[in-house]
């Protein structure tokens, strides 16, 4: 009896299968991940072949267009291939987009046009208008900045309804949207504002100004009793800037003003405007404030709109009551400035201790 | 048969710049991303007219005219392209020795026309 020799061939078998089932697998799996591999290489290629004829599309429209009586064949050509291409693809669609962006904010005239024709007619806004119904707050944003770009007037209606989004980066893309699309309103978003107006937002709107005829410029006075403090002083900044003289009474009541930037900001604008009948109510502003940001500025508009004998006995005041020396030194420069001979006089006259050295030290011609 | 290098970090207005100018036929034209790449070229290709980006990665637009005007003391022509409103940098680019300036947003068929004029005079 030899009771070993089946149990032998027994794990003979046993191991046997288990290699076959081990070689099986590890065969599907190679070959699972060698056909994975193949089919991403041929789909990379035909993306890649895709992306390339979009870009020849995209090319001949923006390039052939100012002469599209010559080129018209070869242009309606290039739409329907990309029609053709795009056609069931989002992935290619959004590349489209992605590249007519590109193109459109370096181009004009009918080649900007015949592009911005490729994203209506090919219905590309639905892709961008889809995205604003996405959860994700990136993808809300990349939508609304594909209309704006694009121009796309007729959704303006649906980009309004984000000034309210619980995210800010959304809100303020919203606003900077509705600043490029209505062009002949830039202050309409301002109307809205919750947040603080952010220094882009700042320029955008101004740059948007200057392009306006003088007629269209609008009034700013009427933002002037805003909820939101950067919205008063940007108004005023800008009531500043664009020279509206009529809103000089205004401005001097908001130099009292609990806000202290609001109050600089009107005490600057004074200044711009050259207010000289506000000079005595920014000199009772310069007694009452105690900030001291807003009495530098108060000394440098009176420096600029009022009487320069009557204000140095003021000079003196504040000087000697600053504990900040960077604030003394600016303020005895500004002086000295403004009036070298008066810091001549005062330099003789009753100053002492800090303000003396300092008006002393700033007459030096040498340092001017 | 003339050679134009065009030098911008994007690469779909230079894409489109180099159909434009090769559909109107002034001869070969060659692309770079940014103003180290425009040297390189420069270096080692002879070419007849730069159409450079103020704004590149590496080398702006002034610092190429300033080495081809100082370093390779070339004449050939340079059209400088830039966004609106930047009249100071306009202004460097003409005493470096820029020819001709163009604005973004432009028509490609004006930029046709200024390297036409600059590659016959």
């Amino acid at each position: 009896m030899e009771p070993s020799t089946p149990i032998l061939t027994n794990d003979i078998f046993f191991y046997g299968y288990l290699v076959l089932i081990f070689a099986g697998l590890s065969t599907i799996i190679i070959v699972g991940i060698l056909t994975n591999r193949l089919l991403n290489k041929l789909s990379y290629k035909k993306s890649f072949k895709s992306q390339k004829i979009i870009k020849d599309c995209l090319n001949t429209i923006a390039a052939l267009a100012p002469d599209s009586e010559l080129f018209k064949a070869e242009i309606q050509e290039a739409q329907s291939i990309l029609q053709r291409v795009t056609q069931g693809s989002p992935r290619l669609a959004q590349f489209v987009i992605d590249r007519l962006l590109d193109l459109y904010k370096s181009l004009t005239g009918k080649s900007a046009q015949a592009l911005k024709d490729v994203y209506d007619n090919l219905h590309l806004y639905r892709v961008s208008k889809h995205k604003l119904m996405q959860g994700n707050y990136a993808i809300v944003i990349q939508g609304i900045q594909e209309l704006a770009e694009m121009k796309r007037h007729e959704d303006i209606e649906s980009i309004i309804g984000f000034l309210d989004h619980y995210h800010r980066l959304v809100r303020l893309e919203t606003r900077v949207a509705l600043v490029r699309l209505i062009p002949e309103d830039p202050l309409m978003c301002m109307k809205f504002m919750k947040d603080i107006l952010t220094k882009w937002e700042e320029i955008l709107i101004y740059n948007k100004l200057r392009s306006l005829s003088p007629e269209q410029i609008p009034t700013f006075k009427a933002y002037f009793s805003h909820t939101n403090s950067t919205v008063v002083c940007y108004s005023i900044n800008m009531a500043a800037r664009f020279l509206q003289y009529d809103a000089i009474d205004l401005i001097t009541r908001l130099i009292f003003h609990e806000n202290t930037a609001i109050c600089w900001q009107a005490v600057n604008a004074l200044k711009l405007l050259q207010a000289d009948q506000a000079a005595k109510y920014i000199l009772l502003l310069l007694h009452k404030t105690k900030s001291l940001k807003v009495r530098i500025e108060c000394i440098e508009c009176l420096a600029q709109i009022g009487d320069t004998q009557k204000l140095a006995p003021l000079f003196r005041k504040v000087i000697d009551k600053s504990k900040n020396p960077m604030v003394t030194k600016t303020l005895s420069k500004i002086f000295v400035d403004w009036d070298k001979s008066g810091a001549k006089k005062l330099s003789k006259s009753s100053f002492k201790g800090k303000s003396r050295l300092m008006i002393s030290h700033f007459s030096n011609p040498l340092i001017h | 048969m003339k050679k134009i290098l065009v030098c911008d970090d994007d690469e779909a207005l230079i894409s489109m710049i180099r159909f434009k100018l090769s559909k109107d036929n002034y001869g070969e034209v060659v692309k770079v991303a940014d103003g180290r790449k425009a040297m390189h070229e420069l270096i080692y290709h002879d070419y007849d007219m730069i159409i450079t980006d103020i704004h590149m990665p590496y080398f702006s637009g002034l610092e190429l005219v300033t080495f081809v005007r100082e370093k390779l003391g070339d004449k050939m022509p340079i059209i400088v392209l830039s966004v609106e409103g930047v009249e100071n940098t306009v202004t460097e680019a003409f005493q470096l020795g820029a020819d001709d300036f163009i604005s973004k947003p432009f028509s490609p068929n004006e930029l046709s026309m200024r390297v036409k004029r600059l590659l016959s005079a």
